[in-house]
């Protein structure tokens, strides 16, 4: 029922990224918001949990996207891994440090992409547009990256108990 | 002498008798004002006036409520009538649009002449660093992986990947497409990449070309994927280094790559052209 559920969060995020951000100026400079999904599962959930799910989230990504295959499955292991670091000296429930990984979150996806990409394809190039949008990213998940780690802490800790409930009733 | 009933009914004729006469004398005759008249005027009039208000006030309230309860009927009915029609009117104006742009495809469909495919764009990629989009067309309608994607504006991009109803569109502004193309006017080859910002270089013309900013880039057909003869975009800007056998050309693309609602897949493999003595 949780991986269901996490699933479905995926999805939503993906179908939001690629039908709706990209026609609302709203959103235009949004950041990928399955990196704080994936903060949020490096704090809060089991690495059982959380190591498939995360590959999971970067393998539909990459089907979405244009890159090398693969790209975000690294950068979302790798963040995941870091967040896991992270959690291991500093306490989960600081609410400062949210914006700060929100943030890290940002940049070390934009760095993996266009780093990656410029290793593997020696002609290409670093866009001039590029420190704005980290730029405008970062904004973006300063702010509202700790809202969302605490929305889907607070969905998901419902969707919990509401599956016990059911798995109650059924037995 | 007379009897007391033979006396009240003498005396009532003489009554209606008198009173006949008054009133016929004064009816010849306005009424004199008198002091009683004004007086009784003034003393009942203000209460007349008063309850006459107050009559006519609750008459008031009374037609305009009702008044104001058909009105506010009235109103939300127009109100409705009016969004009603503001949808429709948007609905026309999104359907002149959506036809306008049809009629641009089927006509460039029919300069083609190969078998396409009309497709509708329903995502782009989540990345903000690569180009890519999703139609609602896949392997259902012949759609295969390698296939060329164009649009009245030009070259579009390359089928990358078929699902049965969908496919994915890497754009010719991707930094990992390549197109064999040409300079119409002077027939310099040269390959086209696209670039992260979304702009176009044509790579690797020689140095010998004379090239002018505003000159249109079209496709050679040499890569074996893309039709000839297909417009890209035209020349920016030239940069001729000092030393090297190249030039870099900065190209504009024609198509507004964040704007693409419908895009043609062509089905049919492109005819190997020879090539143009540069």
């Amino acid at each position: 029922m949780t991986y269901f559920f996490h699933i479905l969060v995926c999805f939503c995020m993906v179908v939001f990224h690629t039908t709706i951000a990209p026609y609302s100026s709203l959103f235009s400079g949004i950041y990928d918001l399955l990196i704080i999904f994936v903060i949020y599962l490096g704090f809060f959930r089991s690495v059982r949990e959380g190591i498939p799910l995360v590959i999971f989230f970067g393998i539909v990504m990459d089907v979405f996207s244009g890159g090398v295959f693969g790209l975000h499955a690294t950068a979302y292991f790798w963040l995941y891994i870091c967040v896991l670091g992270l959690t291991l000296f500093m306490r989960k429930n600081n609410v400062l440090l949210l914006p700060v990984v929100a943030l890290f979150g940002v940049i070390f996806e934009n760095f993996v992409m266009v780093g990656i990409t410029a290793l593997l394809d020696t002609g290409s190039a670093i866009p001039e547009s590029a420190v704005k949008i980290i730029v405008v990213q970062s904004v973006w998940a300063f702010f509202t990256g700790p809202i969302l780690i605490m929305v889907f802490k607070y969905v998901d800790d419902k969707w919990e108990k509401f599956a016990k409930t059911r798995e109650k009733e059924f037995a | 002498m007379f009897s007391r009933k033979m006396a009240m009914i003498v005396g009532a004729i003489i009554l209606i008798a008198v009173n006949i006469i008054v009133l016929s004398v004064n009816s010849k005759r306005p009424a004199p004002s008198t002091g009683i008249g004004r007086f009784t005027i003034s003393l009942v009039s203000p209460f007349q006036g008063i309850v006459s208000e107050a009559i006519n006030s609750v008459k008031d309230i009374w037609k305009h409520y009702f008044l104001l309860v058909s009105v506010s009927k009235e109103n939300a009915q127009l109100n409705r009538s009016l969004k009603q029609a503001e949808e429709k009117n948007n609905r026309l104006v999104e359907m002149e649009l959506s036809h306008a742009r049809l009629k641009r495809l089927f006509d460039f469909q029919g300069t083609l002449q190969k078998r396409v495919v009309a497709a509708e764009v329903i995502g782009r990629d989540p990345s903000p660093w690569f180009k890519t989009i999703i139609i609602n067309k896949g392997s259902r309608e012949g759609v295969e992986r390698g296939m060329p994607v164009v649009i009245p504006e030009g070259i579009a991009g390359l089928v990358t990947d078929v699902a049965r109803n969908y496919a994915k569109i890497l754009l010719v502004i991707d930094q990992n497409n390549a197109v064999d193309a040409l300079i119409q006017r002077t027939r310099a080859r040269g390959i086209i990449k696209g670039e992260p910002s979304g702009r176009l270089m044509l790579q690797y013309v020689l140095r010998k070309h004379e090239i002018q900013v505003g000159d249109v880039v079209i496709s050679s057909g040499l890569d074996g994927v893309f039709p000839k003869g297909i417009r890209i975009g035209f020349v920016r800007e030239v940069n001729k280094p000092d030393s090297g056998i190249f030039q870099q050309l900065a190209v504009t693309p024609y198509a507004d790559f964040e704007k693409l609602e419908e895009v043609l897949v062509v089905l049919d493999p492109p005819e190997q052209p020879e090539l143009d003595d540069p």
